[in-house]
Formats: C-alpha cells, sequence, structure tokens
C-alpha cells in the first residue's frame, strides 16, 4: 500500500474521527500560524508536544512504516534546507565559520545559525501539527468541513472527486508498476525513465477512459451536478473557537516571554 | 520542489499568499463556471486534478541518490492554462502537506507561486512560442517541462533567498544546492515528457487538438516502417 492509502486507512480508523473537522483544521492552522509569529526556540516545542499528543491519542502512535518513512523523509528535507540557511549569514556580522567550496561563499553568523535551528525545529514541530491532522481526518470528511464556510459546492466536490480518483487511478499504478518490475522495467536509469513514462501515459489514458465511463454511470442515477451526502460530520461550535483561541493566545504569549531564553550558538559553544 | 512547513517568516508567507490568492480564485471562478454550464466536465477536471497529484507521487532516480518526483504542472499549463492549473495545484499541494508531509500549510502561498504559478506561466510561454515555431509536438512538451521545472526553482530560490540572506551570494548558494537535485530531475522529467508526447501523438492526438498533419504524419511514417518491414 502507498503513503497515500495507509494515511487514509490510519485516519477512518482514528479515535478523533468524529471530531469536527473545520474545527481540527482550524486549530492546525492557528497553531501552525503561531508556531512562526515569535522568535522564541522553546515554542516549536510546545507545538511539538501538542502535535505529539495529539497523534498518540489518534493512532496510539501506531504509524504504518511507509508513513514513518515519509516523516523521516521530510525530516532529512528539513536538516538539509536548515543547513543551507545557516551558512547565508549577513556578511557584515562577525563569521563563526567562513569557507569557499567551488563558486560558493558559506558564511555563518551567530544569528544565521540561531535562526537555522528555529527553523529546523518549526518545521519539525509544523510536520507532527500536520501529520496528526492528517492521521486523524480523511480528506472527504475536511472538504465537507469546509461546507460550514460557505465555500462553494462545485468547490468542495471537486476537492472530493480529485482524492477519490487519484486512489483509483493509484490501483491501476500500483498494478502497472509491479508488471513493469517483474518484467525488469527498472533495470537502469534510462529503462526507469521509459517505464515510468509509459506509466504516466497508461494513468493518463485511463484517467480519460474512466471519466468517460464516470459520467455516463453518473447520468445513469440521474446525477444533477452534485452528491448528497447523509451523514454529515460534526460542526465546528463555540466550544472549538474558544480552544483555538485560548491555545493561540497562550502559545503566542508564552513566545514573547521566552524569545531570548535559549541561544542555540552559545548553548552548543560555536559562538 | 516545496518549500517546507516553517522556513518563511510570517511576513513572507503573507506576501506569497497575496501573489497567489488572486490567481488561484480566478482558477476556481473558471471551473465553478465550466462545472455549471457543463456538469458533465466536473469528472474530467477531477480526473486532471487526480493524475497531477498521481505524477507528483512516481518517484524518479535523480543524481544524489534520492528520489524526486515531477510535478506536472507543466504539462497541465498548456492543457488547462495557468489559473487554473494554480487552482488544481493548490489542492494537490494541500494533499502533499497533510497526506505526505511535503511543503507546508503556512508555506503553502509561496509553494503556489513557483509550482502552480510561475513555474507553469513561463512553461506556457515556451509551449505557444514552440507550438508557433512549429516544433515538433514531442519536443514542444518535453522542453515546456523542462523550463517549468526549472523556473519552479529558481522561483523557490529566489523566495528563501528573499526571506533568508537577501544577497546574491545567498542566492547562487540556494540555487547550487538545489541544483544537485533539481538539474537532473528538471531534464528527466523533460525526457519523460517528450516520451509522453510521443505516445500521446500516437494514442490521443485529440487530446492536445494536435493538428491532423501531425497524426497524418506520424501515421505515415509508421506506415512506411511496416511496407520497409
Amino acid at each position: 500500500m502507498s503513503e497515500q492509502t495507509q494515511m487514509d486507512t490510519l485516519a477512518y480508523s482514528s479515535r478523533m474521527l468524529e471530531w469536527a473537522p473545520l474545527g481540527k483544521l482550524l486549530f492546525v492552522i492557528s497553531v501552525l500560524i503561531v508556531n512562526i509569529m515569535t522568535e522564541s526556540i522553546l515554542v516549536p516545542f510546545v507545538t511539538l508536544a501538542i502535535g505529539l499528543i495529539l497523534m498518540a491519542y489518534s493512532t496510539n502512535f501506531k504509524i504504518p512504516f511507509m508513513i514513518a518513512l515519509a516523516i523521516l523523509e521530510a525530516f532529512v528535507i528539513l536538516i538539509f534546507g536548515a543547513g543551507v540557511v545557516s551558512v547565508n549569514g549577513d556578511m557584515s556580522d562577525p563569521a563563526i565559520w567562513d569557507t569557499d567550496f567551488l563558486w560558493m561563499h558559506f558564511h555563518m553568523t551567530e544569528t544565521s545559525f540561531n535562526e537555522a535551528w528555529l527553523i529546523l525545529l518549526r518545521g519539525t514541530a509544523g510536520v507532527a501539527v500536520m501529520l496528526s491532522f492528517a492521521t486523524s481526518t480523511p480528506i472527504p470528511y475536511m472538504s465537507l468541513g469546509l461546507k460550514q464556510v460557505r465555500m462553494p459546492v462545485e468547490v468542495i466536490e471537486i476537492v472530493v472527486l480529485i482524492y477519490r480518483y487519484a486512489f483509483l487511478l493509484l490501483e491501476r499504478m500500483e498494478a502497472m508498476w509491479n508488471a513493469a518490475s517483474s518484467r525488469m522495467g527498472f533495470n537502469g536509469k534510462m529503462t526507469s525513465i521509459r517505464t515510468v513514462a509509459a506509466i504516466a501515459i497508461g494513468i493518463f489514458i485511463q484517467s480519460t477512459n474512466l471519466s468517460d465511463k464516470s459520467q455516463v454511470a453518473l447520468e445513469c442515477r440521474n446525477y444533477r451536478g452534485y452528491f448528497p451526502v447523509y451523514r454529515e460530520p460534526a460542526k465546528t461550535g463555540v466550544k472549538w473557537i474558544l480552544v483555538i483561541i485560548i491555545t493561540s493566545v497562550s502559545i503566542y504569549l508564552f513566545g514573547m516571554y521566552t524569545s531570548d531564553w535559549v541561544n542555540m550558538a552559545e548553548l552548543l559553544g560555536v559562538a | 520542489m516545496h518549500i517546507m512547513e516553517g522556513f518563511l517568516d510570517p511576513i513572507w508567507c503573507a506576501v506569497w499568499f497575496v501573489i497567489a490568492i488572486p490567481f488561484v480564485v480566478l482558477g476556481a471562478k473558471k471551473i465553478i463556471e465550466l462545472v455549471r454550464e457543463h456538469p458533465e466536465q466536473k469528472m474530467t477536471v477531477a480526473l486532471a486534478g487526480a493524475f497531477i497529484f498521481l505524477l507528483s507521487s512516481l518517484k524518479l532516480p535523480s543524481v544524489t541518490g534520492s528520489s524526486s518526483h515531477p510535478t506536472g504542472t507543466g504539462f497541465s499549463a498548456a492543457l488547462y492554462g495557468v489559473s487554473v492549473t494554480a487552482f488544481l495545484a493548490t489542492i494537490v499541494l494541500i494533499f502533499q502537506a497533510l497526506l505526505l508531509a511535503h511543503g507546508g500549510i503556512t508555506t503553502l502561498g509561496a509553494n503556489i507561486c513557483s509550482m502552480g504559478i510561475i513555474g507553469p506561466m513561463v512553461g506556457v510561454l515556451v509551449w505557444k512560442l514552440l507550438i508557433k515555431a512549429g516544433v515538433n509536438f514531442p519536443i514542444s512538451l518535453g522542453i515546456t517541462a523542462l523550463v517549468a521545472d526549472l523556473f519552479t526553482y529558481v522561483v523557490t530560490a529566489i523566495q528563501m533567498t528573499l526571506n533568508h540572506g537577501q544577497s546574491m551570494d545567498a542566492f547562487v548558494n540556494f540555487l547550487s544546492n538545489y541544483a544537485a537535485t533539481q538539474l537532473p530531475l528538471a531534464f528527466v522529467e523533460a525526457i519523460l515528457f517528450f516520451m509522453f508526447g510521443v505516445y500521446l501523438v500516437r494514442n490521443k492526438p485529440e487530446i492536445f487538438d494536435i493538428s491532423a498533419d501531425v497524426a497524418a504524419k506520424e501515421a505515415a511514417k509508421s506506415e512506411a516502417k511496416t511496407e520497409e518491414a
């Protein structure tokens, strides 16, 4: 199973599935915004804790291997990106490390070093919070939650359809992938590219055929341009709004109060 | 090429959102109009979005040992235009951030600008120029994908430089570091879409309204080959 399929399965079996999807989405967005609003390096730790607690409640930390791999991949990208930020310090500031490599000039300052740490922690916390949402809210639930903010029905339907059809196409792609793999289709880089191109066109043709067939099937069922949903998810109430405001304001005030508490360069002895 | 969550300051997140929103709203309006007038087109649009989503999950080998994926937005822009691509890219980017932890929510505006607007915009420009100049369809598609991909990565480097460093040195550093994976990926994507173009000309020439003479030329070539055989 692919990451997407595993995430979908995980979300449908979550203990937080019945919570209001719009409430969860707004909560995640507000926490992510507050996460970057202050310069405090302690705020990402608070955000990370929120993400991990929610994820633990939602999944009991039974994270499938493929998803764990995706998280690890995201973390590697974060480390690499933060590393590049750390060597782009202000030239007018004194360097704690300065060197040339090929045509590039690396100038690491105390400020850029601290900034890189802040970014790395913000990113890690952000990934945890986003995954806590993803592991508890299937995309169709999220889309239906958007009805509450008067999102046009057509947009909601398209979001749901894209998600649904992505899974249908994904199944076919996996079958093509396995078939190609068993026929040495990924033996060498050029062969791999050729195989991927053949799979891509295969899926494209399948998608156009599927669209024609789906249209006929829906017309047979008296389709009038929208799909009725009989079990709508819970709505976001005042409680959710209060939780969101209290959490965001608390984190923000905490961030303002602790903004100069930790200096990573001094802490790690590189300043 | 996504900017991960937490990499941009609030001010830059806001700036990129402000730039992206008009394109996304315009795309959404176009799609809503299309769907209201022709409800039967809903499936086609949805499957186009699903196709972009799937294309972005096709892992390709890259030079650094890691794997990268095509964006598919160059292809989508050539097929549907920039604003529709921006809207579809927004949905795909939200799915990628939430389902795969690639990209982010606060950096969504910046990612829409690079992957869904500027890259495809330049791609469409190149596509129109090449088609007007009478360049072969698969080659045009390959070059469009290459240019869209390269511009996506140049714009991402600019976005990072504006936030971190704001100097030519910083821009060169970001550009050079991304080049290690993005340059080979852009060429691989160009080859991929060239082959894609070849398959399209043979199997679905009506998709791009490819002129009848292209299809006729292909048919004549294959006939000539059969005769030779």
